[in-house]
């Protein structure tokens, strides 16, 4: 033991106090003479292409800055509107979550008279949301598997001795159960309402086999790229914002992806909302999409957003009808009248 | 008088700041949408909840006792040092706290998976046949969070340590104790209460963790804080969260009394040993 009988414990708590003060991340926004509108979504590329499409439109024409923050999350905006403190003019809401978000009145009708729906399709609006990108969840392989190795189907991903390779799919029942009835030969147009028990069966036969069961979006390209697995789901779009960087570590099979749709919404308590009305309208204009699908690969239901795509976006675009006759759609009504039930049991069944 | 009322900005700073929002949040385990016990049945029928806890439990204890026994010997070693390099050690080892969690968490990612230097330098040393991945199990889970979580158990087991009177070491010198005497019979009775403190902190921070057991572990290292989660940011089932949060909290509770009539609560603080 040192001999130094002064060495006071006072350094050790300064120490101990230094431990505490950890993780105290001060960021503040920059004071700007123009308007702030704060879009929220689910951050990563689709952050950067945001702000690449709709930036520009949104100085020139809504003397606005737009301020893009992450993640996507009801969660948050429902803390929020509690606390009525609103800090969002616009909220991404995945799939049901926009269903979710009205049935709790979350948010607030859109402004018809600065965003034109005419050219949107009936399944892509409602009086308080509409589609801004459509994206799915797809497989997708390493290009080190020889392309007769690559599973075409979920039935080849569940057939392991055909198709050997390490396999990850995400920690989550939506699109599983969905791939899960694929896999056992449920036609596509059947597969809602999902039978639970033949879903989790099918699940069963995978389970062992599966190396890794993903929780993050940025995780099955990284995973493709690393040599960590072999074959996985994911969101397209991510795999688009690597191969638009070069990377060619992997490919992406269309064949049954689960095609879905991310909505936007005004919240109620927005502060600008004028402004967030125009940035919608922004986002489901068919030049301001393709520029958006530039970035990230998703896209808006108006069809004519695919005129003015570049030439290398078309084959990764859902609206491309060469690959939304491959897609399956998800049933949004059906995952938020069963989501609670859905989770509760994948989780009895992904623990043990 | 000073003394009478100096401990008012703090309480206040407490109350307002963490026990009022704390409580409210797990009111709604029994409020939420109306007076129910809904959320806590629903709670323990369901298989998830009982092999999360065990989970949860199981790697909060490997953990404290890999800190406990590292951090002891580091304690120690350091203990024995001149002041100067001591304190740049420990300086050192509090830094790491300053580093994100998640940097070094995936960092082990990087070095555990299966292209990573771990694995590949195995296989050409010839001890792997092939290329495996070290990820997604217990011990990738268990090596990070003892990563993040050793100062906590180094510097109240230190405090202890170095309290320690050197002439009880030169006493046994000379009355011909051998190390492993002075080892069990002074050393380690004397340094207790710092270990005491440094697993209470280590395993009631284990039981919070998420980040670590969610990118390196598999789905048998599902923890009770990854189901909140779920809960909380998906669901929107913010009462049967708060079920879980305060069967969480009424455990962590109970090790924290049971800790405080063993040891006394000035132990924690810091003051006098």
């Amino acid at each position: 033991m040192t001999s130094e009988s002064d060495r006071s414990r006072r350094d050790v708590l300064i120490l101990g106090a230094a431990t505490a003060l950890v993780g105290a991340g001060l960021a503040g926004p920059a004071a700007a003479e123009l308007k702030t509108v704060v879009y929220n979504n689910s951050g990563g590329a689709s952050a950067d292409a945001a702000r690449a499409a709709w930036g520009g439109l949104m100085r020139d024409r809504a003397s606005s800055n737009l301020l893009v923050t992450a993640p996507a999350s009801v969660a948050r905006l429902k803390a929020m509107i509690q606390a009525r403190n609103v800090e969002w003019d616009v909220a991404e809401l995945v799939s049901q979550e926009h269903k979710q978000a009205i049935r709790e009145s979350m948010l607030q009708k859109l402004d018809l008279s600065v965003i034109d729906l005419s050219h949107t399709p009936d399944d892509c609006k409602d009086e308080y949301s509409v589609v801004y990108a459509l994206y799915s969840t797809a497989m997708a392989y390493s290009s080190k598997i020889a392309a007769a190795k690559r599973p075409g189907s979920w039935a080849e991903f569940w057939d392991v001795a055909k198709f050997p390779g390490r396999r990850a799919l995400r920690n989550h029942p939506v699109d599983n159960l969905e791939f899960a009835l694929l896999a056992d030969g449920v036609p596509k147009d059947k597969i809602y309402p999902i039978d639970f028990d033949r879903a989790f069966a099918s699940l069963d036969r995978i389970k062992k086999h599966i190396a890794v069961w993903w929780r993050d979006g940025s995780q099955p390209a990284q995973m493709l790229i690393d040599g960590e697995v072999d074959f996985t789901s994911g969101w397209h779009g991510r795999f688009f914002a690597l191969a638009q960087k070069g990377e060619t570590g992997f490919g992406v099979q269309w064949n049954q992806a689960m095609l879905k749709r991310s909505w936007v919404g005004v919240p109620q308590g927005a502060k600008n909302p004028r402004e967030a009305m125009q940035l919608i309208s922004f986002m489901i204009d068919p030049t301001a999409s393709a520029k958006y699908a530039e970035g990230i690969g998703y896209i808006c239901c108006d069809a004519r957003a695919n005129n003015h795509l570049p030439e290398n976006v078309r084959p990764w675009v859902m609206s491309n009808p060469a690959i939304a006759e491959l897609t399956v759609s998800a049933n949004e009504q059906w995952w938020l009248d069963n989501g609670e039930l859905a989770q509760r049991k994948w989780n009895d069944w992904i623990v043990t | 008088m000073v003394r009478r009322w100096f401990w008012i900005p703090g309480l206040g700073f407490l109350v307002l700041f963490f026990l009022l929002p704390v409580g409210a949040f797990l009111l709604q385990s029994v409020l939420d949408p109306g007076p129910t016990f809904m959320h806590f049945e629903r709670l323990f029928e369901g298989r998830a909840f009982w092999v999360s806890l065990g989970n949860t439990f199981r790697i909060s204890i490997t953990v404290t006792l890999i800190c406990a026994v590292i951090g002891f010997l580091i304690a120690l070693r350091i203990a024995t040092l001149q002041r100067p390099y001591a304190n740049a050690l420990l300086v050192l080892i509090v830094m790491t706290v300053w580093i994100s969690l998640l940097v070094r968490n995936y960092a082990w990612m990087v070095l555990l998976g299966r292209e990573g230097i771990i694995s590949t330098s195995l296989v050409a040393l010839g001890i792997f046949e092939r290329k495996t991945s070290l990820l997604f199990n217990e011990a990738a889970v268990v090596l990070g969070m003892v990563h993040v979580l050793i100062p906590y158990m180094i510097i109240p087991t230190y405090a202890a340590v170095q309290a320690i009177d050197p002439a009880l070491l030169r006493a046994c010198d000379s009355l011909g104790a051998r190390p492993a005497q002075v080892f069990s019979r002074v050393l380690l009775p004397l340094s207790l209460p710092g270990l005491a403190t440094g697993c209470l902190l280590v395993f009631t921070l284990s039981l919070g963790f998420y980040v670590t057991p969610a990118i390196l572990g598999g789905r048998g290292q599902t923890t009770l804080t990854m189901l909140m989660e779920i809960e909380v940011n998906e669901q929107l089932n913010w009462g049967f969260a708060a079920a879980h949060a305060a069967v969480l909290i009424a455990i962590t509770a109970v090790l924290f009394f049971a800790y405080r009539s063993k040891f006394g609560m000035d132990r924690l603080w810091g003051q006098e040993l």
